[in-house]
């Protein structure tokens, strides 16, 4: 049984942060590996290919977005992103460079948390269905079929791309570039309104109460997240 | 493709384009002005604008009239009814009442339009202006349209001209330059015969003077020439604002590059004869134009000089730019001079040489000129030297007497030297020979006499020789033919060899001017670039200025309306006169003050200091040790402040950038303090919070050992917390002055024992090292701010040294203060850093966590509060000690 704990890897040259997480984790049967700067991060991450790794971007020997660049050569698995400063670029710079997802400073433990288990949730979903749920939607990615409380709803080819897009990512926080790249094309360019007049339409026909979302979420100046 | 070749083709000058683009520009910034041009007195200019001036005002149009002169005609006077007159200035000169246009008053009216009759008008003495154009100048630059009216024969290159005509000096003159400004000139055309009708109705003049003006002016032939001088005039105008116009719009003229006329300038009156034929020529083929003087190094007499100076303001007055250069060959030399500014046409006068000159000096001028100019057209103007009458003996000989004063003595004594060593020597030598002693001191005393001492000299050894020596002696007659022959290719060659001699001496007089210029601009340019600051600038600037003219000297510098000036003539001495001098030039950026147009009444010249963008300054000279302001100091001073004005533009680029580079060090302390508060702020902040929600958690709060850790972590996170908010405290109470010691005797062992209390409760685990002092340390300090500041220094030492080292305290004395020395094992500090570690928000690796970089701040203050002080010093074997000094209690 013991091998099946996902095994979390925490990077951050904060003693007192390490301490709580370690104890939080260990408490909610993770394997907890600590590191405090980013060459111990990538060899830690190079011996024990942890399940899931906390990043924190400000390092003392290196630029965390330089140890997630350098992550993301090989380490497939997912990356949350602890940041202090609450500097957007820096955060959408780090989501494009594929950072799964991040957490702002101060953060609460549950917070954390729920982000760690969706991540790792959808790591399994991704390499088994062929078949998504969420609560009251339902995504056959082999008919191109969408159900909404079983009765099936009809989009056109650019919004079936798009939620299947978030679907596939969902729990990821998705940049409007990533977004826009992936549905649109690598020639998208930078037609953000375009991508909110879109969003706008899937709501309608995707969301119970398309005034106060409950599956495409917007992150304000970052992009769009999907799911619970 | 073909359009676009023709069109390539057709481009119009970039130079010429350029400066129609300027003139319209400048255009744009000034009032406009109009001129009414007549060919006489009495056409109905005065009636034609005051006229206009009426349908002005009848439009809503604020038209005021300045000046106007009605000569009592009554149809003028009709048409001043209605419109607002201004009063004139009334003053008092030699016991005359006199009455002038008030331009000030003028200024401060500021209409929209202004009418200013007379322009000729020479103002009276003490006005500010010699002459009633600099007034309208004034009045166009501050943004006043002004109407004004003139005769044709008051217009300088014209002049000349009516002269020939009528036969009548014409005194008052307006420089073309001042018509160029007009924005557009009406001419008043009259018929001759109906105008002479209108003076014998008593029309223009009462009767009296109508007679004796009609003798002198108005004949009908008379009048038709001027009627057609002033045509011409306007219509040469028309001719010049057309082709304007085809610069701007890009249209195509024959002409491809612009004609460039030099015409060379002189020291005496006849150049004026010269200079005015060469405007109307430049005028007639749209041509800029150069005077050009070459000093062949001859010293020139004080009247000569004033005819230069003279010379050189007609050139500027009519439009032409003034170069000077010296050679020694003033033919070399203005060829150099035109080729310099690409000159596509030479005037030149017809010599009145005598033949011998000509044939000394290499050839006729002209012929010579023609041999070397190339492609650069010659035009010779002859008898220049019409008209003027020899008033005055300007030349009293061509060869110069001005020192030869000092020289007489040493020629006689050289003479009677001779003499004797001649005499003897004779009954060795024989005669023949003692003609070569004289001969030898002809040729030496020509490196050190002028030449007409030397010539004297030559005529004086030849009498002798003849009297004293050549047989028969003690006569002047000459016995032998080969004596003769000896006698006079002795003074032959002697003149020649003097006269030769004297060339070479004043070509390397020449030489070392020209040198000792060349020097002098460059001794001047490296001091400049080593002065610091603007003030330096001025200060070397002045000092050099004072030296090399050995005048008084100010210069003055005005920035956003802060002067800096320097020099010995000292600005805030000075009287309420010069100062205005001072400001006008400031405003108008033109030289002014004594020996110059405007406000000539000063003590001192004044040099603007004009640069790209602005006037920066003015130089000052005081000229009241001095009778005369000769060219060459004029061109040096300006030279001068060329190089000074860039020394000043230098200095205050350097300050604008080191302005700029402030501000950006400023916000990037800002930004950085931002970073390192938010981030001290948050950390902890992050920890608590976590630690609070982990504690919430059930699964979390199962284990005891669990919410021990956190409730601890929270313990530490509020500690520090807690620290930076009190540093913060700290610091904006030091910065506000509020915090305040008070100084009592304490014992230095139970300050450093509490400190270390107080930070193990923070920080349990550290090892601190301390050595109670066996002496009776008493100091005089405030107890809770000094246990702060040795906090603050442990709290330092335990991040920065590695967790299983101890902190090492030692105490001992020096002087009168008690050194607390705190050593670490961390990584020392770096050589030029000790002193920066305790500025504000300096943090030695700003990228390493811990602390905003107000700690050490924090403790200099605090110890200098009590009248100690902080040093820093790396440990020999690793580690920084921090030392405090804290008085001790003297009981």
């Amino acid at each position: 049984m013991s091998s099946l704990k996902p095994a979390i890897l925490v990077v951050d040259d904060e003693i007192q942060i390490r301490k709580f997480l370690k104890v939080s984790f260990e408490a909610h049967e993770y394997k907890f590996m600590e590191a405090t700067n980013g060459k111990e991060a990538l060899l830690l991450t190079g011996s024990n290919n942890p399940d899931l790794i906390i990043l924190d971007l400000g390092l003392p020997d290196m630029d965390g977005q330089e140890v997630l660049v350098k992550l993301r050569e090989w380490y497939r698995k997912p990356i949350i992103i602890l940041s202090v400063r609450d500097d957007d670029n820096n955060i959408v710079r780090a989501l494009e460079r594929e950072a799964s997802d991040y957490v702002r400073k101060p953060f609460s433990l549950n917070e954390l948390l729920a982000r760690v288990k969706n991540l790792l949730k959808n790591d399994e979903i991704k390499q088994t269905a062929p078949q998504l749920e969420f609560s009251h939607l339902k995504i056959d990615l082999e008919s191109r079929r969408v159900f909404f409380d079983e009765n099936e709803i009809r989009l056109t080819a650019t919004e079936y791309d798009l939620l299947k897009f978030f679907a596939i990512n969902s729990g990821k926080i998705l940049t409007h570039t990533q977004i826009l790249k992936n549905v649109w094309g690598p020639n998208s360019g930078d037609h953000t309104q375009y991508l909110r007049v879109y969003v706008a339409h899937l709501r309608q026909k995707i969301e119970k109460k398309p005034s106060n979302p409950q599956l495409l979420i917007n992150e304000p100046g970052v992009g769009y997240r999907f799911g619970s | 493709m073909k359009d676009l070749r023709i069109e390539e083709d057709f481009k119009p000058d970039p130079d010429g384009l350029l400066l129609s683009i300027k003139r319209e520009e400048s255009k744009g910034h000034r009032g406009k002005l109009k001129v009414f041009l007549g060919m006489v007195a009495g056409v109905g200019k005065t009636y034609a604008m005051l006229r206009s001036a009426r349908i002005l005002k009848g439009n809503g149009i604020d038209i005021i009239v300045g000046f106007v002169e009605t000569h009592k005609r009554k149809d003028t006077e009709e048409q001043l009814f209605g419109l607002e007159i201004m009063p004139r200035q009334v003053l008092f000169y030699k016991g005359k009442q006199l009455e002038e246009f008030d331009i000030d008053l003028a200024l401060k009216r500021k209409p929209q339009i202004i009418i200013v009759d007379e322009l000729a008008h020479t103002n009276a003495p003490e006005s500010r202006n010699k002459k009633r154009y600099l007034d309208i100048i004034e009045l166009l630059k501050a943004g006043i349209d002004v109407y004004t009216a003139v005769n044709v024969q008051h217009i300088e290159s014209r002049s000349h001209t009516v002269k020939d005509i009528i036969g009548v000096d014409i005194r008052e003159t307006v420089p073309d330059s001042f018509l160029d400004l007009a924005d557009e000139i009406i001419v008043i055309d009259f018929p001759p015969a109906d105008l002479l009708k209108r003076l014998k109705e008593g029309l223009i003049y009462s009767t009296e003077r109508a007679q004796a003006a009609e003798v002198n002016f108005f004949k009908v032939g008379n009048l038709t020439a001027l009627r057609e001088l002033a045509l011409r005039a306007a219509a040469e105008r028309v001719d010049k604002d057309l082709r304007d116009y085809k610069q701007i719009h890009g249209i195509s003229d024959t002409w491809k590059s612009s004609p460039r006329l030099l015409v060379a300038v002189f020291a005496s009156p006849y150049a004026e004869n010269l200079i005015r034929p060469a405007r109307q020529l430049a005028d007639a083929l749209n041509a800029s134009w150069i005077g050009a003087y070459i000093d062949n190094g001859n010293p020139l007499t004080d009247l000569e000089k004033s005819f230069l100076v003279k010379n050189f303001s007609l050139v500027q007055e009519l439009g032409g730019e003034v170069i000077t250069s010296q050679d020694e060959d003033p033919v070399r030399g203005l060829m150099r001079v035109a080729k310099q500014n690409n000159v596509t046409q030479i005037i030149i006068g017809k010599s009145q040489r005598p033949w011998w000159q000509t044939i000394l000096n290499g050839g006729p001028l002209i012929s010579r000129l023609m041999r070397i100019s190339g492609d650069i057209d010659i035009y010779s103007i002859s008898n220049i030297d019409r008209k003027i009458k020899k008033k005055k003996k300007l030349f009293t000989t061509p060869l110069n007497l001005e020192k030869n004063e000092n020289e007489y003595g040493l020629l006689f004594i050289l003479v009677f030297l001779s003499w004797f060593l001649a005499s003897a020597l004779v009954q060795f030598l024989g005669y023949l020979s003692i003609g070569f002693i004289f001969l030898l001191v002809v040729c030496l005393s020509g490196l050190y006499l002028s030449r007409l001492s030397t010539l004297l000299m030559a005529t004086i050894f030849a009498g002798l020789h003849n009297f004293f020596f050549i047989p028969p002696i003690y006569t002047f007659t000459v016995e032998r033919s080969e004596d003769f022959m000896m006698l006079s290719m002795f003074f032959i060659s002697a003149t020649v060899i003097g006269h030769l001699t004297n060339r070479l001496r004043t070509r390397e007089k020449n030489l070392s001017y020209r040198e000792e210029r060349t020097l002098a601009a460059y001794c001047l340019a490296k001091e400049l670039l080593t002065a610091k600051g603007l003030r330096g600038v001025l200060e070397v600037g002045s000092s050099y200025l004072e030296r090399t003219l050995a005048m008084r000297v100010l210069i003055l510098c005005s920035q956003d309306s802060k002067d800096e000036y320097a020099g010995s003539w000292i600005f805030g001495y000075l009287n309420v006169r010069e100062k205005a001098v001072i400001d006008w030039v400031l405003k108008n950026g033109q030289h002014a003050g004594r020996f110059t147009q405007t406000l000539s009444a000063s003590s001192g010249y004044y040099i603007p200091l004009v640069g790209k963008e602005k006037v920066y300054g003015v130089i000052g000279v005081n000229t009241e040790s001095i009778a005369n302001l000769d060219v060459e100091k004029i061109s040096e001073i300006d030279n001068f402040s060329n190089q000074i004005v860039s020394a000043i533009e230098r200095e205050l680029f350097h300050e604008k950038f080191k302005k700029y580079s402030l501000i950006e060090s400023s916000h990037r302390l800002y930004r950085t303090l931002l970073e390192s508060v938010s981030h001290e702020l948050k950390t902890p902040l992050s920890a608590i919070k976590g630690c609070a929600s982990a504690l919430l958690d059930p699964i979390v709060n199962k284990s005891q050992s669990f919410t021990k850790d956190l409730a601890n972590e929270i313990l530490i996170g509020s500690s520090r917390l807690q620290r930076v908010v009190e540093n913060l405290l700290d610091m904006s109470r030091i910065d506000s002055g509020l915090i305040k010691s008070k100084l009592v005797p304490f014992s230095a062992n139970d300050l450093i024992q509490s400190a270390i209390r107080k930070f193990r409760s923070d920080f349990p685990e550290r090892l601190i090292e301390f050595a109670e002092s066996n002496f009776d340390a008493e100091v005089l300090c405030d107890p809770i701010i000094s246990e702060q500041a040795i906090i603050n220094i442990l709290h330092n030492a335990h991040m920065y040294s590695p967790e299983n080292k101890p902190i090492c305290i030692n105490l001992g004395k020096e002087k009168e203060f008690i050194k607390v020395s705190i050593r670490d094992f961390g990584p020392g500090v770096k050589s030029g850093e000790e002193e920066m570690i305790f500025e504000k928000f300096y943090r030695v690796t700003p990228e390493r966590t811990g602390g905003i970089g107000l700690g050490l701040s924090i403790v200099k203050n605090f110890i200098e509060l009590q009248n100690g002080k902080v040093a820093v010093q790396n440990h020999q074997e690793g580690g920084a000690v921090f030392s405090l000094f804290i008085p001790l209690e003297k009981s």
